[in-house]
């Protein structure tokens, strides 16, 4: 039930990230299309990888189904397919606990997915994570996070989140925009904006699923206890009336045996 | 040509504001600019000010604190960092956020070595609520 709550929360800032990074990708999107040149580390064309960062969402605690599991599954997946040293930032208790027992290379642990719901706290987790990229020696950055499609389902996915993809940052007609005041420092502005917005509507989406899980893993075990205490009840009210049974026997037998019937 | 203008104010918070207007006039970096129906596409940055929206049912006035605006297609996105309509603004809650950032200050410079104090931190609040008051005084709201 307290995650049900929590949920309801969680939710409601996931639709309101969404407003805000969808508008901010679609901006950027026209940017990148557009016939001026602009070059910025955010936007350059992948090379080889000899070092790549990861960021690992998970939860803060178990009790949550397969939640985690599939979190690390993915992970687990991405770190054999790289063929290069991976720098990992785990988010969420369970991620650096997961992350450390596999012996990566955990360049920073964040022990509290829940802070991503606190405007502040949320701010700092991801300029702090952009800054590691921003720090020289990854080649790309990458997050596998859970996204909440809706209540029920959670789907473990891993993004790139920098270099911005070019999949992402193509817009069908170009525009020219006028800029105010110049088109470097604007963009220099915006491109951060855009890479934080996205690592927060990634990870609140992460949070949300975890609240989502907990309340499906929670409802299916009250309901089997529930199936239980009842199987149990049944059993119990069948020995007791065989007993019951069983008494009357014996009396009524042995009372015929005194040859009182 | 068309004559509407969709205006959106969108922080991480959500819309706080999504509506068509006559015009718009927006806090840039480089001063106050006035957007009308059919503006060429126009990207900026966003200053701390007072956003006033001319709609159809008078003018309309919201709060915003850095960010940037994108205009296009005779849409134009304000993507705030902060953002907050005239009409939601709190004017106890501004006063009181003002009184502590006054406080802070004060105490930064006159108090004994505060080295614990943020000051740039303190100053833009000031400067947030003297705008949110603004924002509120234009719309008739501090009588």
């Amino acid at each position: 039930m307290v995650s049900a709550v929590q949920l309801r929360r969680v939710q409601e800032g996931v639709e309101r990230r969404r407003e805000y990074f969808l508008r901010l990708s679609e901006i950027l999107a026209r940017i990148s299309s557009s016939e001026t040149p602009i070059s910025h580390p955010y936007l350059r064309e992948p090379g080889p990888q000899r070092r790549v960062g990861l960021v690992l969402a998970a939860g803060d605690r178990g009790l949550c189904g397969s939640y985690n599991t599939n979190v690390f599954r993915a992970t687990e997946q991405f770190v054999r397919g790289t063929g290069c040293p991976v720098d990992v930032i785990a988010v969420g208790a369970k991620a650096v606990a997961y992350a450390r027992r596999s012996g990566w290379n955990v360049i920073e642990a964040y022990y509290s997915l829940r802070d991503v719901q606190e405007t502040e706290k949320a701010a700092q987790i991801c300029r702090e994570i952009r800054e590691y990229f921003d720090a020289g020696g990854l080649d790309s950055l990458h997050i596998v996070y859970t996204q909440f499609v809706s209540i029920s389902r959670h789907v473990p996915t891993l993004q790139q989140v920098l270099p911005i993809p070019h999949d992402i940052a193509q817009a069908e007609a170009p525009v020219e925009y006028i800029y105010e005041p110049d088109a470097a420092e604007l963009i220099n502005t915006l491109l951060p904006m855009a890479v934080e917005a996205e690592l927060r509507y990634y990870l609140v989406q992460s949070l949300a699923c975890e609240h989502a899980a907990r309340m499906i893993a929670m409802t299916a075990s009250s309901d089997n206890a529930e199936e239980m205490r009842d199987n149990l009840v049944r059993q119990l009210n069948r020995a007791r009336q065989q007993k019951i049974t069983n008494e009357i026997l014996e009396v009524a037998t042995g009372a015929e045996a005194l040859g009182h019937l | 040509m068309n004559s509407e203008l969709i205006v959106e104010i969108v922080t991480q918070f959500g819309v706080e504001f999504q509506g068509p207007v006559d015009g718009v006039v927006v806090p840039g970096a480089l001063g106050y600019l006035g957007i009308r129906p059919g503006h060429a596409p126009l990207l900026t940055s966003l200053a701390t000010g007072v956003v006033t929206l001319h709609t159809s049912g008078g003018d309309e006035y919201s709060a915003v604190a850095g960010g940037v605006m994108e205009v296009f297609d005779n849409r134009v996105t304000l993507l705030a960092d902060a953002a907050e309509m005239a009409s939601k603004i709190d004017i106890e809650r501004v006063q009181q956020a003002m009184r502590r950032a006054q406080q802070r200050l004060e105490a930064a410079y006159r108090g004994p070595e505060r080295e614990a104090i943020d000051t740039d931190r303190a100053r833009l609040a000031l400067a947030r609520a003297l705008n949110r008051l603004h924002a509120a005084g234009k719309a008739g709201m501090l009588g």
